[in-house]
């Protein structure tokens, strides 16, 4: 089926966005605020004790006044108003130098200071919640001081300053907002000036808009002019020109997405409704998976432990044994590829009954005895001589590391002891690139003595990537299994990641929750890796591993085809939501 | 695999000049000419005032490495590295002053008068260098190549990788995790550690590790014993466009940085000629210098290399 621009675009902003964009896009379609409570929550615990709002919207960072202006003019927009809004436009009002306007605090190096900028941004932030007073009236006097002649506004007052487009636009907006005929006068000189600018700039010859088009826009649909050629030009170019490839997510990014909708909304150029219904859709499938997740939650740990304990683990064996047996399923499961009945646990098995159980350590740090196991397997028979030496060396390398270190007191005991062994005792057996550039970190971390438990987590993906035979994926998956299933540690459950491969992306693709289709989505399974783990985020901010609840779904139903329709189908877990579920034609799945 | 790349895609005619016998004749130039470009290199570290051997000598032969990678930006304003440092060695006089940078900053804005018009970036890196390599330097109390290397690796793996920004470290991480791997026990591995450790400070070239070893080891005699067979001919620009005429490589070596495919192209050529010292090839740089790059045209009737050249530009 092919999708309309509304949907798509919203559904693009929807998967890749940060969250504080899509906060504005809610606001912007006055979605109801019930649905936006996650957003508007993290947005307020950001806030820190002096009424700002962090730099870069980073927790502990110092407050800035343009993420300050910016979340004020969102809770505005959110007709919010209580505590936390009036702490903000006191920071702000605090802030105000003595000549009526706003400057950063903290230079940025080589960056011009963009005083009119931010000055008409924080007024029209303060004007939002009806704020008069002497401060406003400096505010306003200064921005009509720092008008030119040709009615431009400049980045800052001083004499090299250069004309500032986006100042411009922001202070013509601020001054048209008061009810002032000479302010207002004012505004309309900025305003013929940036229509001016905007007509020179846009000729017959021009291929694409110019870059800045899309920031003036706004001043001069509010001004009226929106329903001139050029202006609807410039919002027709997103629309129609497929300027943006929604199946990649480089082909725009999401800041100017939001611009685009919010000036497409503005002018009347794009159906709101539409976006509307698939954002509403969008959250309704998010909060329905969120509960199914929930309501799944020990069917999850248990459909891995049952596995588990197939081969001999249990969740109260020795803590090595768990650890070496985790490692050792994971390393496995990169032989999926050899045949299509491929199964981890027969292989797993297949191991143990050639060197002996995982208890037994000091079997395993035997090189010569994991790689005859290796070369005496049946199922490996096709997979090249150097690859299962590779694996032998990694087996063994993490068996003499549990054998000479354990057993460990914490999560933080291991992973410092497992980053210095391999700093010091595994590093000049390595080679490789890709292992240098992953070692080069490893001792950055090190020299740091970074010690944080998120930190510590990164040195241990990035030591197990250090041995050989261990990529990214069984680096992710192995703490999944050990610190997610086996909760060694249960203190660092928030920083585990769930492993993506297709059994978790086809799921995440049949709800059509991303803007990449199946057959995209199937080339490259990790390319969705990024918004999954946003997804994750978003709706477990404390345990996003919780969404491997859509692998197990994607293993059992989605990947099978003669399970995910019929009846067999209506006992998926995800049956309700999902396109070929209740509700939906049913289409015979054959991807 | 990538020797069969480097042996396949670069060197098909260096093999059959090889193979032919017609490279003997360049080989015998080479090795008449090496005592000449050793004097000249000699004289050119008494220009810029590097005599005694002790620690600060250390120091000034690294500046004066990294004072040579910008030898063709100084050629074409009429000055000189040997210059540029003499009169940075006006200020820059103990190992201490080294570790000033803002000193040093001053001294290469107001002293010197061509290096100091390079970029804030570059000039803020070649001070770090500076500074990194002084503080490694301090700690020497040996006329050791191994202690040295011993003492600049930790140096750099423990102090310089936590202080390096983010931007710098994440294209240099690389060489960190080979400095990590790189034990040090022996005179090969010691030269491979002071060739990382280089590699890894913000103006890291493989260019000034290997001149700076070159020029310790064959010019000033800093270390004992010999070491001339594990040592890397340096490779720059100018050299590249030399070995390209004289058809030694099928196409132009442009990525000279360290450990990439170019640059072991041409450490192969040279162990292939000269197993027993391939730093020998520096003589291509006096070539390219006096007579071969950066200039309107070639002088090619004066040029040592002009009866073996078959002039492939």
């Amino acid at each position: 089926m092919i999708e309309d621009f509304e949907t798509r675009a919203a559904r693009y902003v929807m998967e890749w966005g940060e969250w504080i964009e899509k906060l504005r896009l809610l606001a912007e379609l006055e979605i109801d605020i019930k649905n936006l409570d996650i957003y508007i929550k993290k947005l307020l615990d950001l806030q820190n004790p002096d009424g700002g709002f962090p730099k870069k919207w980073i927790k502990g960072n110092n407050s800035s006044i343009i993420e300050t202006a910016t979340a004020l003019e969102l809770l505005s927009k959110l007709k919010i108003k209580n505590e936390n809004t009036q702490k903000a436009i006191e920071y702000l009002l605090r802030k105000q130098l003595i000549n009526g306007s706003w400057r950063e605090e903290e230079y940025i190096k080589g960056k011009t200071p963009r005083t009119n900028l931010l000055t008409a941004k924080v007024t029209r932030a303060l004007l939002a919640y009806n704020i008069k007073g002497e401060k406003i009236r400096k505010a306003i006097e200064f921005l009509v001081r720092g008008q030119r002649d040709d009615g431009f506004w400049l980045t800052s007052l001083n004499e090299t300053a250069e004309i500032d487009l986006e100042a411009t636009n922001e202070a013509a907006l601020t001054l048209l907002e008061l009810e002032d005929e000479y302010l207002n006068k004012i505004a309309k000189l900025g305003i013929d000036a940036i229509w001016k600018w905007f007509m020179e700039k846009i000729t017959e010859e021009w291929s694409e808009p110019p870059k800045e088009a899309l920031i003036i826009t706004e001043a001069l649909i509010r001004a009226g002019f929106g329903e001139a050629e050029a202006v609807r030009r410039v919002l027709q170019s997103y629309v129609k020109t497929e300027r943006w490839r929604f199946g990649d997510k480089r082909s725009i990014s999401t800041k100017e997405a939001i611009k685009v909708l919010e000036e497409l909304l503005l002018a009347n150029a794009i159906d709101k409704e539409k976006i509307r219904r698939e954002i509403e859709r969008l959250i309704f499938i998010k909060s329905k998976l969120k509960e199914l997740i929930e309501n799944y939650e020990n069917d999850v740990r248990n459909y891995f432990l049952i596995r588990f304990e197939e081969i001999g683990i249990k969740p109260k064996d020795p803590q090595e044994k768990i650890l070496l047996g985790c490692f050792l399923y994971s390393m496995m499961d990169q032989f999926f590829w050899t045949s299509e009945d491929f199964d981890p646990q027969v292989e797993y098995r297949g191991i143990v009954g050639l060197i002996g159980g995982v208890h037994e350590i000091s079997k395993y740090k035997e090189f010569e005895n994991v790689r005859e196991a290796f070369f005496r397997s049946r199922a490996l028979r096709g997979i090249a001589r150097r690859r299962k030496i590779e694996v032998a060396r990694g087996i063994s390398l993490f068996a003499e590391f549990l054998l000479k270190y354990g057993p460990f007191k914490s999560f933080n005991d291991f992973a410092i002891k497992l980053r210095a062994y391999i700093l010091f005792e595994v590093a000049p057996k390595i080679s490789g690139w890709d292992t240098s550039y992953n070692l080069g970190k490893l001792l950055r971390l090190f020299a740091k003595a970074e010690n944080s438990t998120d930190k510590l987590m990164e040195s241990v993906i990035l030591s197990l990537e250090c041995l050989p035979a261990v990529g990214t994926k069984i680096a992710t998956l192995f703490p999944y299994h050990a610190f997610w299933i086996f909760e060694i540690w249960p203190e660092v459950k928030k920083y585990v990641k769930c492993p993506i491969d297709w059994n978790i992306v086809k799921p995440y693709g049949m709800l059509e929750l991303s803007c990449m289709t199946l057959k995209e989505l199937r080339r490259d399974p990790k390319r969705a890796s990024s918004a999954i783990y946003k997804l994750a985020e978003e709706l477990f901010p404390n345990d996003p591993a919780k969404i491997s609840f859509l692998w197990i779904v994607g293993h059992e139903w989605c990947t099978k085809p003669y399970r995910c329709y019929g009846l067999a189908g209506k006992k998926c877990w995800i049956f309700e939501i999902c396109t070929r579920g209740r509700g939906y034609e049913r289409k015979k799945n054959l991807e | 695999m990538r020797e069969r790349k480097i042996w396949n895609e670069y060197l098909t005619k260096f093999t059959a000049r090889l193979e032919g016998g017609y490279l003997e004749n360049l080989k015998e130039v080479i090795r008449r000419k090496e005592r000449i470009v050793i004097k000249h290199h000699t004289m050119r570290l008494k220009k810029a005032g590097i005599i005694k051997i002790s620690k600060k000598t250390l120091i000034d032969t690294f500046t004066y490495s990294i004072f040579d990678l910008y030898y063709w930006k100084l050629h074409k304003k009429g000055t000189t590295p040997a210059e540029e440092l003499k009169r940075f060695k006006k200020t820059i006089n103990t190992l201490d002053k080294y570790l000033d940078e803002d000193l040093i900053y001053y001294t290469l804005k107001d002293e010197c008068k061509h290096i100091g018009k390079l970029t804030r970036k570059n000039i803020e890196k070649i001070i770090s260098t500076l500074r990194y390599m002084a503080e490694s330097i301090e700690r020497v109390h040996k006329r050791s190549l191994i202690e040295f290397s011993k003492i600049l690796r930790n140096h750099v793996m423990f102090n310089v990788s936590k202080e390096l920004p983010e931007s710098i470290f994440s294209r240099k991480a690389r060489y960190f995790g080979l400095l990590t791997s790189n034990i040090v026990d022996d005179k090969s591995s010691a030269l491979e550690a002071i060739r990382l450790s280089i590699a890894c400070l913000p103006e890291g070239h493989p260019y000034t590790a290997d001149l700076f070893l070159y020029l310790t080891s064959k010019i000033l005699r800093i270390w004992n014993g010999t070491i001339k067979s594990q040592l890397h001919a340096p490779i720059d620009s100018g050299i590249s466009e030399v070995i390209l005429s004289l058809g030694l490589t099928d196409k132009k070596l442009k990525n000279l940085i360290y450990l990439s495919l170019h640059y072991e192209v041409f450490q192969t050529i040279s162990q292939t000629l000269f197993p027993e010292d391939p730093s020998k090839m520096i003589v291509l740089r006096a070539v390219a210098e006096r007579w071969c790059y950066d200039r309107d045209w070639k002088l090619c009737k004066n040029c040592w290399l002009n009866e073996n050249c078959p002039k492939e530009y």
